[in-house]
């Protein structure tokens, strides 16, 4: 069995953001310290993904779980079973009744993409501006932040990452992968949300 | 009449012949080489045969150890990976690893990729390819990347992760290796082997130069062990002990020499035979190997110390006649020593290993051209002393000998040995053997055992003349050790039949490919329902077409690979025959011991530490065998030599005498011995035997004083220059030096004081 999930676990970690509170200027420190998070929670997903293979995107829907800082959970209910924890550099893989455990020690580019993730969780700006070069547009109740790498070893392989949101909230995040491939994340926002 | 001068040049222009002849030898065949494995000993038995071709050129022997320390643990962690990521761009080294996975960006190697068809057994079947498509769409749906994705449209069943699996039975749990007393632990594998030094210098200085890169002023410590860098190290130690202590020992020599005879001539006179012998012998050693060990460079020279006694002799006896004349005299005595100490360098010779062949040839041929110097050469250059006036040898007399002070001596130090030694002499492990000191072989196996890698202690061993036989052979081992793996005897295994089926297993999974139009149906019909494109799979299906007709994978397709050490180790030849080892993982050795002697006539399970220790007993063995033919021969010299037989009692009483002293004194500074004291032990047979026999010669009192005086500046002489040598940091030569050293003073008392009564009593008589 193939894994490299931690791309999908950066995805997750982007997704999981709650609602804040307003804002009128279209600033990125602003629009972070909006989004910014904090365990424990729950969202529900729904996510398209595509690469050169395929005929047809292929189409997934499960949740998302924060139950403590520096873990995160994404089980996916539909068409399969499988659950995925990120607990810090850490990777378990639950398919089919098997645990599989891999590092991310070593996988700095997925590392890398994590890492700046969690900035854009926590807000931390200056770690996201060494990954990439962003482009914020919109207004406050939609924008749209266009992340582009700098750093070589995720340029080779990432495109460009896409985040739409609304106000204090992320609805979106697409990656695109430099080989055509991408992967749209939609975040499903209901009342049982903390 | 001819002057002085001429007849000098006359008995001297033979040997200047003779020693540009080896000075040419010399500039001609002489190649030094610093291989440890030289020092092992030669084995007949063929699982030793394997395990000495392990430890010189096995798994783990380019294995470069790191260790770093100096700081709590996140520090050397960061340590670790910043200094495996310098060093893993060097061309140097094959891979270097600290314990996390492989990197994400290393690609497989192209040779698993084109032969995959062969090294896996895949199932073509529509249900298996609907089971493998279904499989990547879950890890499409979980990861991505150009890399995966071009992998899975050549290979669905994603078989070469399964087949680089099999290579490295450990998985990577992700944690640093930090060994049991907190070192952070990397391993370099070099690309040169271990035994090319100046390639392991290299690699060590790149090894050092990264480190010091972490930080100028850091408070970390770098320690490297393994195979590669104990040369170097040897290298080094060689160099800089060689050049102190044989300088050291050459100004003892001279001194002894200047403060016995007290005319610099004769310092200058006693060093010719010295360096006759030591050109001499080394010249016979380049013609007979191609190289020349650093260590029989190095310390030959020491143990050929020894042929100072035979110019000493002379010198004392010519203060009584003429040089010629004292030759004459002397000369039964002393070839019948020489004689003596010549077979014990023989034994030295045929003690087993390469290293210690070159020694004892070196010592041999260095003795025999010292002696031939001291009898034919020396007496033409050495003018008379004449301190005294001459004696007339009809006044000699019989020499009385004691024999009870011997006994008593003799059973004291063994009965003290035995005790000291709590019954067992001695110790048969390796390391005993090694040039290496204990403690760094000991840092050595620490770090090691941090790696957490294939356990080597227990292998299963196959052989067979013909090597498709022997991969059958292999491929049925696989199928029962998947058995005892299922019954939890062991935890895995590392084979050569991951990376080499025989011929028919490979044709077997050629065949098994469906043909081109066969398999796109399969295909089609798997893939159906799934969101795959319709062409995802050509690049699957073209390979599959190629691999129907491709030749046969042979080790030569490995050649040049990184898997090219991996597949030595696993599979290799000892005198024509093929050998393959199979590395258990975790095994219960008890019930796999008993579930292998069910499968007879077949796999051999070696457990390597035993076997080592058996390798040294049959070492020893083999060496005491060979002193005690060297003892016998010299018994039987001393009856053709017409001796009395109450002074070859006396004489091999003596001897004995002297030895038990020193096998006491060793076991109580050492406990056990070593083949290297048995080493030892043979040389101050020779020196004892030749004090003795100088000393129950019968004589005159006059020349008993000179045969006094030679023997006393002969055994300091001895003691000294092996006391150096005994003070080295190199056990090898610390254990020959304090044996030889201790044996020499003890042979010299013995001897003397079992002869002092009677030379009083005959005094008394000629009153």
């Amino acid at each position: 069995m193939f894994l490299k999930p931690a791309q999908l676990a950066a995805l997750a970690v982007v997704s999981w953001l709650g609602t804040g509170a307003m804002a009128h200027a279209l600033e990125l420190s602003e629009v972070l310290e909006r989004t910014r998070v904090s365990p424990p929670g729950r969202v529900a997903f729904r996510e398209t993904r595509y690469n050169p293979l395929l005929e047809e995107p292929m189409e997934f829907t499960g949740y998302l779980e924060y139950p403590r800082a520096g873990q995160l959970r994404k089980v996916v209910e539909s068409p399969f079973q499988e659950s995925m924890l990120v607990d810090g550099d850490t990777i378990e893989l639950v398919r089919a009744g098997r645990t599989q455990r891999v590092s991310l020690r070593n996988r700095k580019s997925i590392l890398r993409m994590l890492q700046s993730i969690e900035s854009l969780l926590a807000g931390n700006i200056s770690v996201l501006e060494e990954t990439f070069e962003h482009e914020l547009s919109g207004t406050e109740d939609k924008w749209r932040l266009r992340l582009t790498p700098t750093a070589k070893s995720l340029a080779k392989q990432l495109d460009q990452l896409t985040v739409c949101g609304g106000l204090g909230t992320i609805d979106k995040i697409r990656f695109d992968m430099q080989n055509g491939e991408w992967q749209h994340l939609e975040i499903i926002h209901t009342a049982s949300e903390p | 009449m001819r002057s002085p001068g001429a007849e000098i040049w006359k008995h001297s222009l033979p040997w200047f012949v003779l020693i540009a002849v080896a000075a040419l030898v010399l500039a001609w065949r002489l190649q030094l080489s610093f291989d440890l494995s030289l020092f092992l000993p030669r084995s007949n038995d063929l699982t030793q045969k394997i395990l000495l071709k392990q430890m010189a050129s096995g798994p783990g022997s380019r294995f470069i150890l790191i260790g770093i320390e100096g700081d709590d643990s996140a520090g050397l962690a960061m340590a670790s990976d910043r200094l495996k990521d310098s060093l893993a761009a060097d061309p140097e080294f094959l891979q270097v690893q600290n314990g996390l996975p492989p990197d994400e960006e290393a690609s497989i190697p192209p040779v698993i990729v084109d032969h995959r068809f062969v090294l896996a057994d895949l199932d073509y079947s529509e249900d298996a390819l609907r089971q493998a498509l279904e499989s990547r769409l879950q890890d499409l749906a979980f990861a991505g990347g150009p890399q995966l994705i071009e992998l899975i449209a050549e290979d669905p069943f994603l078989s070469v992760l399964d087949i680089l699996q099999q290579l490295t039975p450990v998985e990577y749990i992700g944690d640093r290796w930090f060994s049991a007393d907190g070192q952070a632990v990397l391993m370099a594998e070099t690309r040169s082997a271990a035994t090319d030094i100046s390639a392991q210098t290299q690699a060590i200085e790149k090894i050092k130069s990264a480190f010091a890169l972490l930080g100028p002023a850091s408070p970390l410590q770098l320690e490297l062990t393994g195979f590669g860098a104990f040369g170097v190290e040897l290298q080094r130690t060689i160099r800089s002990e060689a050049t102190w202590r044989s300088i050291t020992a050459t100004l003892m020599i001279m001194l002894v020499v200047a403060v016995a005879y007290r005319r610099t001539r004769m310092v200058l006179l006693a060093a010719i035979p010295l360096g006759v012998g030591a050109l001499f012998g080394l010249a016979v050693v380049a013609l007979a190997f191609h190289e020349v060990h650093g260590i029989t460079l190095a310390f030959g020279f020491t143990l050929l110390g020894i042929a100072i006694d035979y110019p000493l002799h002379l010198f004392s006896h010519a203060r009584l006649a003429p040089p010629a004349t004292a030759m004459e005299r002397i000369w039964p005595t002393v070839r019948i020593g020489a004689l003596s100490t010549l077979m014990a360098y023989v034994a030295i010779m045929l003690a087993g290993s390469k290293g210690l062949a070159q020694l004892g040839l070196f010592t041999a041929g260095g003795l025999v051209a010292a002696i031939a110097v001291t009898r034919y050469w020396l007496p033409h250059l050495v003018r008379q002393t004449n301190t005294r006036p001459p004696a007339s040898p009809a006044a000699s007399g019989r020499a009385q000998l004691l024999i009870l002070p011997a006994i008593i001596v003799l059973l004291g130090s063994l009965a003290a040995a035995s005790v000291v030694s709590s019954g067992d002499l001695w110790e048969d492990s390796l390391a005993s053997l090694s040039p290496v000191p204990a403690e760094r072989l000991l840092q050595d196996q620490q770090l090691r055992s941090a790696l957490g890698a294939a356990d080597l202690q227990y292998q299963l061993v196959l052989q067979d003349s013909d090597l498709e036989s022997l991969l059958s052979r292999n491929e049925q081992l696989e199928s029962r050790l998947a058995e005892a793996k299922s019954a939890g005897v062991l935890a895995g295994w590392q084979s050569v039949s991951a990376l080499l089926p025989s011929r028919e297993l490979q044709q077997l999974r050629r065949d098994r490919i469906p043909e081109q139009l066969e398999l796109e149906r399969r295909l089609d019909a798997a893939a159906k329902n799934l969101p795959f494109h319709e062409r995802a799979f050509d690049p699957f299906l073209a390979a599959a077409g190629k691999a129907r007709t491709a030749q046969a994978l042979t080790p030569a397709d490995y050649r040049g690979t990184p898997f090219a050490a991996w597949l030595d180790a696993h599979l290799f030849q000892v005198d024509e025959v093929w050998v393959s080892l199979t590395f258990l993982v975790n095994p219960d050795p008890a019930a796999l011991g008993k579930r292998v002697a069910s499968w007879a006539p077949g796999p051999v399970l070696v457990d390597v530490s035993q076997s080592s220790d058996g390798l040294l007993r049959a070492f020893r063995n083999g060496t005491i065998r060979a002193v005690s033919i060297a003892a016998l021969l010299m018994v039987g010299l001393l009856l053709l030599d017409r001796h009395r037989p109450r002074r070859i009692l006396w004489l091999a009483l003596t001897v004995a005498a002297a030895l038990a002293v020193t096998i006491a004194c060793v076991t109580l500074m050492h406990e056990k011995l070593t083949v290297i004291h048995l080493i030892g032990l043979l040389l101050v047979f020779g020196l004892g035997l030749d004090y003795a026999l100088f000393f129950s010669r019968d004589e005159s009192a006059a020349e008993r004083g000179c045969t006094r005086h030679a023997l006393l500046a002969c055994s300091a002489s001895t003691v000294l220059a092996f006391g150096i040598l005994g003070g080295s940091s190199i056990p090898l030569l610390k254990n020959l030096g304090v044996t030889v050293a201790i044996g020499s003073a003890a042979s010299f008392l013995l001897a003397w004081a079992g002869r002092s009564r009677a030379t009083r009593d005959l005094s008394r008589a000629a009153a």
